[in-house]
């Protein structure tokens, strides 16, 4: 990574906010604060070492061979670019565990968008409901408008028959008028 | 034998329509020749109001356009002169009748025929929409769906900004190091400088004083005197 210096953001931020859900909102201004404050700075600070005119010192100060050594020092100075300590490295980590959840999530997210197709599938290939009788509802499986037979309830059908007979193990006298 | 299904049949009209061979217990029928009965939605064509387009349909190949006009008109003239059809009291209070019917109808019809259209055009919504919003709720499911893929995608770019992040922390404290060196060169120069420059002004200084000072000393008594004479006289010559 020390090859490459890094001068001024890539990204899409308005693009990339607008994909962020509600709750990372926060955390997303925080990182892009971060980006900012130090681009602020590095815009603010020149690139290159700053030249100094030996020259115009040379001719006034007294002290021998003071200027000369300082020009020739100053010209050999070989500043360290900072290391990342380790940094660069966590974010990598980071990025596999992220890629790994990412996957997951798009396998699960796949397997429902088939479970929706399929369903769609079939209702598309149902006939329209205004057309049905009455038989060819129950065979769509629009039990809303048909008493389905195969249910085995009694008159008024508004409950299974487990429910009738909890109801009657439950029951006193009273209940039944 | 004046049945309209069997006249249609007589003149060879098309069946009705097939609303499609999408029965779901399907292969127990055989939907082409026995295909599945549909309601009629708009009255059979009449003539006359009362007279179905079938009679006049089955008259044509025989007696042409005029036929079943004049069949009507001489089985009714038979019907009336041999008195079958007898013109007593309940014939014109049925002319009347009609007249009054007739009024009403046009009057009212519209209106009646609007509103209990818009009933049943409810109720086919209600049932249309069982069906409709199921395959509405399904679509926006997976466009929600492919929107969230389409989002989480933005892992990536989080990772980018933080390695940005990071970078530009970096560059921050080199370009902060090189100004740091750079001001601290100067300043050590500009120092020497300033010390050299207050050296030559006290120099100067001190040479001027001593210089003034040795001249003073060295003017002696006598010469002070005769200044003094020579400057007196030369006041007197230029006062005169």
């Amino acid at each position: 990574m020390a090859s490459k210096r890094v001068v001024a953001t890539a990204l899409d931020w308005a693009a990339l906010a607008s994909k962020l859900p509600a709750e990372n909102k926060a955390a997303f201004g925080g990182l892009k604060g971060k980006v900012d404050k130090y681009q602020r700075m590095v815009n603010s600070l020149p690139e290159t070492a700053p030249a100094i005119d030996f020259a115009a010192y040379k001719s006034k100060i007294t002290v021998p061979g003071m200027v000369d050594s300082f020009a020739e020092k100053y010209g050999a100075l070989n500043v360290p670019y900072p290391s990342d300590q380790g940094r660069l490295a966590e974010i990598d980590a980071q990025a596999a565990q992220e890629k790994a959840r990412y996957t997951a999530y798009i396998a699960e997210s796949n397997a429902k968008i088939a479970g929706y197709s399929a369903e769609l599938a079939k209702w598309e290939a149902m006939m329209p409901v205004e057309e049905m009788n009455l038989e060819e509802a129950l065979d769509a499986g629009l039990t809303q408008f048909v008493i389905d037979p195969a249910a085995e309830t009694a008159f008024p059908h508004d409950q299974t028959w487990e429910e009738y007979s909890e109801k009657l193990a439950k029951a006193t006298p009273d209940d039944f008028h | 034998m004046l049945s309209r299904v069997a006249l249609r049949s007589l003149v060879q009209q098309n069946r009705a329509s097939l609303v499609g061979v999408r029965f779901a217990s399907e292969g127990a029928r055989d939907l082409e020749n026995f295909p599945r009965r549909t309601r009629p939605v708009e009255k059979a064509p009449v003539r006359m109001g009362i007279f179905p387009e079938e009679w006049f349909a089955a008259f044509y190949t025989k007696t042409g356009v005029t036929g079943p006009y004049m069949a009507l008109a001489s089985i009714g003239t038979f019907l009336v002169s041999k008195e079958f059809f007898v013109m007593e009291h309940d014939f014109y209070v049925g002319i009347a009748l009609a007249a009054v019917l007739a009024g009403i109808v046009k009057s009212a019809g519209p209106g009646i025929t609007e509103s209990i259209n818009k009933e049943l055009d409810a109720d086919e919504a209600v049932y249309k929409s069982v069906r409709q919003n199921e395959i509405d709720a399904l679509k926006n499911a997976i466009a929600g769906e492919n929107n969230a893929q389409a989002n989480a995608a933005a892992w990536e770019d989080i990772i980018a900004a933080k390695k940005e992040a990071v970078g530009l922390q970096m560059e921050a404290v080199y370009r902060s190091r090189l100004s740091d060196a750079y001001s601290q060169v100067k300043k050590r120069l500009d120092y020497q400088l300033e010390i050299a420059n207050v050296m030559r002004r006290m120099e100067q200084k001190h040479m001027v004083d001593w210089i003034i000072n040795n001249v003073k000393k060295s003017i002696t008594p006598a010469q002070e005197a005769a200044a003094l004479k020579k400057c007196i006289a030369d006041l007197k010559s230029l006062s005169a």
